[in-house]
C-alpha cells in the first residue's frame, strides 16, 4: 500500500466521521432537553453507528474504517469529559472517559481488536449508571441550562471539537507514518534476505551443474579406461587363439611348432600382465579413495 | 559325365584364387600364426607381413597383392589412415580389416568404407580364411 494514500485515507475518513459526529452533537444537545440521560447516551451510540456505516461504505478496508471512527470517538469522549468537569458534574465521570480514551488508544497502537469495542461498551454502561444513580435532577437541570446558552457558545463548542479531532488525526497520522516506515524498513530487509536466498540458490544450482559435469567426466574416464583395458586384454587373447588355430594344422614342421609354442607362452604372459595391471588399477583407484580425494579438493578450494 | 563338367570350373577356381597377401599388423606373434594359416590354404602364396603403416606403404609402392589385411590399433599411424590411402592406391583390391576390437563403432566405421570387404574380429580361424579366399 502506498504511504501517501494510507495517511490520506485515514485523515479523510476521520474528517467525514467528524462531520457526522458534529451533526450528532447538535441532535444530542436537543435531546438533552428531554431530561433523559439514558436516551441521550443511546442517541450517542446510534450516531456513532451512523458514523461507522458512513465511513465503512466509503472505505473497504475495515481496519481503516474502524480507526477513523475511533479518532472521532476519542475526540467526543475527551470533549465530554471536559464538558462535565467544566459544569461541575464530578471528576469521576471525567476519569472514566479519559481512561477509556487512553486504553483504547493503547490498543489501537497494537491492532484493532474486538475487545476495544467490548471495553467501550462497558465504559458506556458505567457512564450511564453513574449518570443515572449519582446525579440529581438538579444537576441535570444545570447541564440543561448550560446547553441552553446562546448559539455562539454552541458554535465555539463545535469548532473546538473539530480542532481537537484534527489534532488527534494528525497525531495518529504521524504514528501511522512511523509504523509504515518500520514496515517498509522490514520489507527492505526481507527483500534483501530473499535476494540473498536467490543468490544462494543460483550458487547451489551452479554447484550441482558443476558436480554433475565432473561426475560425467569421471564416468567417461572410467569408460575409456575400461575400453582401453578390454582391448589390451583381448589382443593377447586373440593372438593365443590364432596361434592355437595354427598349431592345429596338420603336417606342422617341428621348427614352426616350436616357434608357435614360444609365441603362445609369450602371449600368455602378456595376458597375465594385463590382468594384473587391471587388478592394480581397481585396487588403487577404488571408490572410497576417489571420494576422499574429491572431498579433499573441495576443502582445499574453500 | 559329371567330372567332365566339373573340370573347367575347377580350373577357373584355381585361376581366380588369390596368390599374394599382405598382413599389416604391429603384432609379430599374430602375423606369424596368420602366415602359417594362409600358407596352409594357399601353399604357393606370396605373403608379406608388415608391422607398421609406413612399412606397408613402401611395400605397396613396389607391388600390390590380391588381398590386404589391415589391423586398426597400431602405434603412430593407425589402420584407418592406411585405408584412406588405399582408396587411391588400390581401389579394386580385396581389403579386410583384421582387429581384436569388438567395438560396434569400429565395425560400423568399417562398413562405411566401400573398399573394405569385411571386418574380421580376431582370432583368425581356418574356416574364416577359407570363406575369404574362396
Amino acid at each position: 500500500m502506498d504511504k501517501q494514500s494510507l495517511e490520506y485515507r485515514i485523515l479523510r475518513k476521520s474528517l467525514i466521521a467528524a462531520i457526522v459526529a458534529v451533526s450528532g452533537f447538535l441532535v444530542h444537545d436537543i435531546l438533552v432537553q428531554a431530561d433523559s440521560l439514558v436516551l441521550i447516551e443511546l442517541a450517542g451510540l446510534i450516531f456513532f453507528s451512523i458514523c461507522y456505516v458512513v465511513v465503512r461504505k466509503q472505505e473497504k478496508e475495515e481496519n481503516i474504517a474502524k480507526l477513523s471512527l475511533l479518532v472521532i470517538f476519542m475526540a467526543y469522549m475527551l470533549l465530554n469529559a471536559a464538558f462535565y468537569v467544566n459544569n461541575g458534574m464530578g471528576i469521576g465521570l471525567a476519569v472514566l472517559y479519559i481512561s477509556g480514551i487512553t486504553f483504547s488508544h493503547a490498543l489501537v497502537h497494537v491492532k484493532y481488536r474486538w475487545y476495544v469495542t467490548a471495553f467501550y461498551s462497558i465504559n458506556f454502561a458505567a457512564m450511564m449508571l453513574v449518570e443515572y444513580f449519582y446525579y440529581s435532577t438538579e444537576e441535570v437541570e444545570i447541564l440543561s441550562a448550560t446547553l441552553n446558552t446562546p448559539i455562539i457558545s454552541k458554535a465555539m463548542f463545535i469548532s473546538v471539537a473539530i480542532v481537537f479531532t484534527t489534532l488527534v488525526v494528525m497525531y495518529l497520522k504521524k504514528e501511522y507514518s512511523d509504523a509504515y516506515d518500520l514496515l517498509s524498513k522490514n520489507r527492505k530487509k526481507l527483500e534483501e534476505k530473499s535476494r540473498k536466498i536467490e543468490d544462494m540458490n543460483a550458487f547451489l544450482d551452479k554447484k550441482v551443474v558443476e558436480r554433475t559435469e565432473s561426475l560425467f567426466k569421471e564416468q567417461d574416464k572410467l569408460l575409456k579406461y575400461a575400453f582401453f583395458h578390454s582391448h589390451n586384454v583381448r589382443s593377447p587373447l586373440t593372438n593365443i587363439l590364432t596361434i592355437k588355430e595354427a598349431l592345429d594344422l596338420p603336417d606342422l614342421e617341428a621348427n614352426s611348432k616350436n616357434k608357435l609354442l614360444d609365441e603362445l607362452k609369450e602371449q600368455s604372459v602378456k595376458l597375465d600382465n594385463e590382468i594384473k595391471k587391471i587388478q592394480h588399477v581397481i585396487q588403487s583407484e577404488n571408490y572410497e579413495e576417489r571420494f576422499h580425494d574429491s572431498i579433499q579438493s573441495r576443502n582445499d578450494k574453500k | 559325365m559329371k567330372s567332365v563338367f566339373m573340370i573347367p570350373f575347377k580350373v577357373e577356381m584355381i585361376k581366380s584364387n588369390p596368390r599374394s597377401f599382405i598382413i599389416v599388423d604391429d603384432d609379430p606373434a599374430f602375423t606369424f600364426a596368420a602366415e602359417m594359416l594362409i600358407r596352409h590354404l594357399v601353399p604357393e602364396s606370396n605373403i608379406q607381413s608388415k608391422h607398421s603403416v609406413d612399412e606397408a606403404l613402401s611395400a605397396l609402392e613396389q607391388y600390390i597383392p590380391d588381398i590386404i589385411f589391415v589391423d586398426i590399433n597400431m602405434p603412430n599411424v593407425n589402420g584407418w589412415e592406411l585405408i584412406e590411402k588405399l582408396k587411391t592406391i588400390c581401389p579394386h583390391k580385396k581389403i579386410f580389416i583384421l582387429s581384436s576390437s569388438i567395438d560396434q563403432n569400429d565395425i560400423r566405421k568399417a562398413q562405411s568404407y566401400k573398399i573394405v570387404n569385411d571386418f574380421i574380429s580376431k582370432p583368425l580361424t581356418i574356416n574364416r580364411l577359407q570363406e575369404i579366399i574362396r
